[in-house]
């Protein structure tokens, strides 16, 4: 906590733009051994931009990196990981074919040219790595065939194989369940009581709070505070993060998206989708839907909580028409869809996919082209046979300003916009009209503050205006705070929906790794004494 | 990294076809240097035989027609996101088809024979195009692989129907189309055109062109496609049944090579006639890629190929007409590096707000 020790890295005036954009603008950052780092900031402040130059993916147009106290210019990753800096990004970059060892292995500067790799040896120090650091791997498997949760330890381990120090982690919890987030911070930890140091950069405040020894906020290009661990608290986190004038009242708890307006959900009302014994098949990393059954009414928002890799994006594709069934049936708008028929098209629910780059918008189409190609396959919206340029822009420009997105030019390519933009234009493609259902697909995974609000003020506006909402979500804070009824996907299975009332996080997160259920022996992280009130279904 | 004043921006996009005409230029004199011929000799020739004669021009627009076609065929599969290789052999059984069709109707009249001559050589390219595409959308075959092998298929089967069935004897070629079908040659509306092969198809090729442009970024089905072409999977998601648009994609695209026959059958030999084609496929690969894929951009860039090859025909007794096959290759290469050096540029100085501060390619 308190370490006056020489610092690891210090990063001194670094000045980076794009065009006219300040990404960074004379950000100081010192980033001490023994410390845990925490660098938060809405999306766009520039956190990942800083991260970048660190690691060499970006030259900054001025300032300077100091490691050990010496000036050193990073060119690439390479450089940097030779001066004991390592990133685990949020894709990760390992190769699924291979093994863990064979990954480990890859890029680590002993190893080289044609001999042969020395297995056995490699093997034994990776496994006792592996044990030293609490990180649960097998490293003979096939990277293929791990979940999410551990192709991270994966990359944690090739990075400490390889000498990092220093381990900058972007969003790293972002796709864990709680007692994985729960054993990553202990590695952390354990990395931190070693003297190495860490940089951990989050949307989530709970997580700074936890475990963060210092923690700097970034704020359109800029430092906008910086305190140690006994000097700041959530109010003065979200002060930084917002600007000044924002941090009263009650913003962090809104910000946060705790419940903050409890709608009173009604079982009574009609079935809008409904689901009978669903099968489907797993598709890559992903698993197969085993016998699914849930029933989403009107005016209602079902939360699916899970891991992803446990058939949430199978189930997404059945649901919303984009893939067949094997098995069993859905029921949606009064009609039935089995495993010979396709869903026509005017049944499909708006669907809010869970990777907005490769499943969601079109890469190199504007935002008004994004925003139309949603019509195409219902004839009756589209506007007839002629696509005007002119009056598709007049139609676009009031959709985005509508739903917020920055900058809200229809001509813009998609890939000008950051992160939190891209979803709120995806968002404003699927909810642009009242429909009777939508699907949402982690709807704000890796997403600031302000817009995670307001999106989530936007599927509450949805469900008041009678449409019902399948929320498939990894982040319980999220289901917690949106769903009426919430129901746990685990191996292709969904246990059965309960009032939000009767769920606390701790339960659903432990069945979200499956303790609690008949697969008990799944869990590791929680302890023994599990309630199980799930049942397995089918 | 300083940014360049806006107006220099502006001519952004323009920058890489200039670059590598010029550094074909240089090439050219180079080589011509290296063979012992004045590059001045060279220039000359051309100047005279190509800028100030009519007659050149003439040649220069019936060879721009035919890479028109070609080029916009494979502009309209990129569109889609799919590469093809076969509109050499699209534009052979188009053309093939074509001639067939306007024998057999020898004895219409114009007004009916033309259009229907028209339709066949469309048709016929159009289904040697339906096949990768069909392939592709129902088992996933790769549209690279079975547009090259369609190629030598189509080739294969042109030459075997003209020697077993169709060619006049002693010859590799058809009997005459009717009289009705054939295209008039631009030389009656410009008499200096005499003697020039260039006629009403060119005519054709605009308007074609100009349909693509209208279809593809006008139309609903337009933008699906292209939607397709960047994000199969997204396009998937949102109902937009990619496997058809595929098919349509190639039907229209062998359709457009098929139209090749207008240009050759109708518009100047009037019979189909074997190994005609050349290469005009490839080359429209080419036309294509300098044009980005852009179909009214294809309208230049095939006037260009156009120029250069038949001023490959007027150096020919200066030097080796191979030295232009050279030039083509050089061009390309030396476009395709400014073209990467261009996008470089423009994402390092107009990346608008946010983008790769936050995302960016990592």
């Amino acid at each position: 906590m308190e370490s006056p020790r020489a610092p690891l890295v210090r990063l001194e005036g670094i000045t980076r733009r794009f065009g006219r954009t300040r990404a960074n603008e004379r950000i100081d950052l010192t980033l001490r051994p023994g410390e845990i780092h925490a660098l938060v900031g809405e999306n766009g402040a520039g956190k990942s931009t800083l991260m970048r130059v660190l690691y060499g993916l970006l030259r900054p147009d001025a300032g300077r990196v100091l490691v050990d106290g010496r000036e050193e210019a990073i060119a690439s990753p390479a450089d940097a990981l030779r001066l004991g800096i390592g990133m685990i990004h949020q894709h990760f970059m390992l190769v699924p074919p291979m093994t863990v060892l064979e990954n480990v292995a890859l890029g680590y500067p002993g190893l080289r040219g044609l001999r042969p790799l020395p297995r056995a040896p490699l093997a034994a120090r990776l496994r006792e790595l592996c044990a030293t650091y609490g990180l649960e791997l097998d490293v003979q498997a096939r990277v293929a065939d791990l979940g999410v949760g551990e192709r991270q330890r994966v990359e944690i381990a090739r990075l400490l194989f390889q000498g990092a120090r220093l381990l900058i982690c972007d969003e790293p919890t972002a796709v864990l369940a709680p007692p994985e987030v729960a054993a990553f911070f202990r590695t952390l930890r354990r990395f931190r009581a070693e003297g190495r140091g860490v940089v951990l950069i989050t949307h989530k405040l709970a997580e700074v709070l936890e475990t963060a020894d210092r923690v700097t906020v970034l704020r359109r290009g800029r430092v906008a505070g910086e305190a140690a661990r006994d000097d700041f608290d959530e109010r003065r986190l979200v002060a930084w993060i917002m600007g000044a004038g924002a941090g009263s009242g009650a913003a962090p708890a809104e910000a946060r998206g705790l419940p903050a307006a409890a709608q009173g959900p009604s079982t009574a009302r009609e079935e809008v989708l409904g689901a009978r014994g669903l099968r489907a098949r797993g598709s890559g990393a992903g698993a197969r839907l085993e016998g699914i059954d849930f029933s989403l009414r009107r005016g209602e928002i079902l939360g699916i909580a899970g891991v992803q890799g446990n058939g949430q994006r199978e189930l997404a594709e059945v649901v919303s028409g984009a893939a067949a069934l094997e098995g069993g049936e859905i029921r949606i708008g009064g009609e039935r869809v089995g495993p010979r028929r396709r869903m026509a098209a005017r049944l499909r629910p708006a669907l809010v996919p869970e990777d907005r780059v490769g499943e969601g918008l079109i890469p190199g189409f504007t935002l008004w082209e994004n925003l139309l190609v949603a019509r195409l396959s219902r004839p009756a919206d589209r506007g007839g046979r002629w696509i005007g340029h002119r009056r598709a822009r007049a139609w676009a420009r009031p959709l985005l300003e509508r739903f917020r997105v920055l900058p809200a030019d229809p001509d813009l390519p998609v890939e000008a916009l950051s992160g939190g933009n891209q979803q709120k234009l995806l968002c404003a493609r699927a909810l642009d009209r009242p429909g009777p259902l939508l699907v949402a697909a982690q709807p704000t995974r890796g997403i600031d503050l302000a817009s995670t609000a307001f999106l989530h003020g936007l599927l509450r506006e949805y469900r008041a205006a009678g449409g019902s909402v399948l929320l498939i979500s990894a982040d319980l804070d999220e289901i917690l705070a949106l769903a009426d009824r919430v129901a746990v996907l685990y191996r292709g299975r969904l246990g059965p929906a309960r009032p939000r009332a009767e769920c606390d996080l701790e339960t659903l997160g432990r069945e979200m790794v499956g303790v609690g259920s008949a697969e008990r022996e799944a869990g590791r992280a929680a302890g023994g004494d599990a309630p199980s009130p799930a049942g397995e279904e089918s | 990294m300083r940014r360049p004043p806006a107006g220099l921006l502006r001519l952004l996009p323009a920058l890489p076809a200039l670059a590598a005409v010029a550094v074909a230029l240089l090439a050219g004199a180079l080589a011509a240097l290296a063979l012992g011929v004045a590059p001045a000799a060279i220039a000359e020739r051309v100047v005279q035989g190509i800028v100030l004669s009519p007659y050149g021009w003439g040649q220069v627009l019936y060879k721009a027609t035919f890479l028109a076609f070609t080029g916009l065929s494979v502009a309209i599969a990129f569109s889609a996101g799919l590469f093809n290789i076969g509109a050499e052999g699209q534009a052979v059984i188009g053309s093939l088809v074509c001639a067939l069709v306007g024998i057999a109707g020898a004895g219409l009249s114009g007004a009916l024979l033309l259009p229907l001559a028209l339709a066949a050589a469309f048709a016929g390219g159009a289904l040697w195009g339906w096949i990768p595409g069909w392939l592709k959308a129902r088992w996933g075959t790769h549209e690279v692989i079975q547009t090259i092998m369609l190629n030598f298929i189509a080739l294969a089967l042109a030459n075997l129907l003209i020697a077993r069935r169709f060619g006049m004897p002693e010859t590799v070629r058809t009997a005459e189309v009717g009289a009705g079908a054939w295209l008039p040659r631009l030389e009656g509306l410009w008499p200096a055109l005499r003697g020039s092969a260039v006629n009403a198809s060119l005519l054709l090729a605009v308007a074609a062109a100009l349909l693509a442009h209208l279809f593809l970024f006008h139309t609903p089905a337009g933008l699906a496609l292209r939607a397709v072409g960047r994000g199969r999977r997204q396009a998937e998601l949102l109902g937009l049944r990619p496997g058809r648009r595929i098919v349509l994609a190639f039907v229209l695209a062998g359709g457009a090579a098929g139209l090749v026959g207008a240009n050759f059958v109708l518009g100047y030999k009037h019979y189909y006639e074997d190994g005609f084609s050349g290469g005009i496929g490839f080359l429209g690969i080419a036309v294509a890629l300098l044009a980005r894929n852009a179909p009214l951009a294809v309208l230049p860039a095939a006037l260009f190929f156009g120029f250069l090859s038949q001023a490959g025909f007027v150096v020919n007794t200066l030097v080796p007409r191979e030295l232009v096959d050279i030039l083509t290759g050089l061009i390309l290469l030396a476009f395709i590096v400014a073209e990467q050096a261009r996008r470089r540029a423009s994402r390092s100085w107009a990346a608008p707000a946010g983008a790769a501060a936050e995302e960016g390619a990592a």
